[in-house]
């Protein structure tokens, strides 16, 4: 059996908690951006964006047709966003999406 | 004698027909006015409503389906769109010689849709679709936009062609797909 040894365990428990609070320092530290993909002329715009995890996309549509935004496994998927409409998002991964109206658009999220 | 008299035959006959052909190149490319461009705005996109309901009749493929219905809620949404422009600008759709054409084209058209078989149709209607976007899209930028006088007008025909572009390429996506 082994015998206790308090110096030992307590450098355990003091690096413990040095992680933890450093883990919990680092994320509240990073304040999520907003970012802002327009749908016009019945593109994604910008079509590529790169981000940080946790920041915040929002699409609007200023096409005078309905779009969608949904990602190509259809893991998530915005409902039919009519004329000057918003949907937003928290992205913590990277990813590429479409129009499932119409198929041709496409765009890409790269979480840095 | 006789000779003289046919040259002179021949002569008339052709004058007359150089008069005949240079009357309807005028007709041809007569501009047209902010009444009969929304007529052919509405027309062009009714037609391929009309495609794509037929096309929810007959085929049984979803790619074809989906397009048909995507079809058929963008050329919707322009056609209330220019509606909602014109009753602003207080201007009637005025039925013309260009619109007439698509009217008679696109009853052609559905005739030849109608009389398809299962197996031959959803390549005829993705077929036309791509002729026709070509052709609308050809339309729209060489003579609607260029002749349209008002600016609201002219702004809504410019938006419309990405749209148009859009369903030209999906369309030619699926014309690579079915056989």
């Amino acid at each position: 059996m082994k015998a206790f040894n308090p110096i030992k365990n307590g450098i355990s428990l003091l690096l413990t908690v040095l992680l933890l609070v450093d883990g919990c320092n680092s994320h509240a530290g990073y304040t999520p951006q907003n970012h802002v993909v327009e749908i016009k002329d019945m593109k994604f715009q910008p079509a590529e964006l790169k981000l940080n995890q946790g920041d915040i996309v929002t699409w609007i549509n200023r096409d005078i047709v309905s779009h969608d935004v949904t990602e190509e496994n259809k893991t998530w998927a915005s409902p039919a966003l009519s004329t000057d409409a918003t949907w937003k998002k928290v992205i913590t991964q990277s990813g590429t999406y479409y129009c499932s109206i119409h198929v041709m658009m496409k765009g890409t999220l790269t979480v840095k | 004698m006789k000779t003289l008299k046919r040259a002179a035959l021949i002569t008339g006959i052709l004058f007359s027909f150089v008069i005949i052909l240079s009357r309807a190149s005028a007709q041809n490319t007569k501009k047209l006015s902010d009444a009969e461009i929304a007529s052919v705005a509405v027309v062009a996109n009714q037609n391929d409503i009309d495609f794509a309901k037929m096309a929810k009749q007959k085929s049984h493929n979803s790619q074809v389906l989906e397009f048909a219905n995507t079809m058929i809620a963008d050329h919707q949404s322009v056609i209330d769109m220019a509606t909602a422009l014109v009753t602003k600008l207080k201007v009637t759709p005025k039925d013309n010689a260009v619109s007439q054409k698509y009217v008679a084209d696109a009853k052609r058209t559905l005739q030849m849709l109608d009389a398809k078989s299962d197996k031959t149709f959803n390549k005829a209607y993705v077929d036309n679709e791509v002729s026709y976007h070509q052709t609308v899209i050809d339309a729209v930028n060489k003579v609607l936009i260029p002749q349209s006088q008002n600016a609201e007008l002219k702004a809504l025909l410019q938006k419309v062609v990405p749209i148009l572009q859009k369903h030209l390429e999906h369309a030619q996506m699926l014309q690579k797909q079915i056989k």
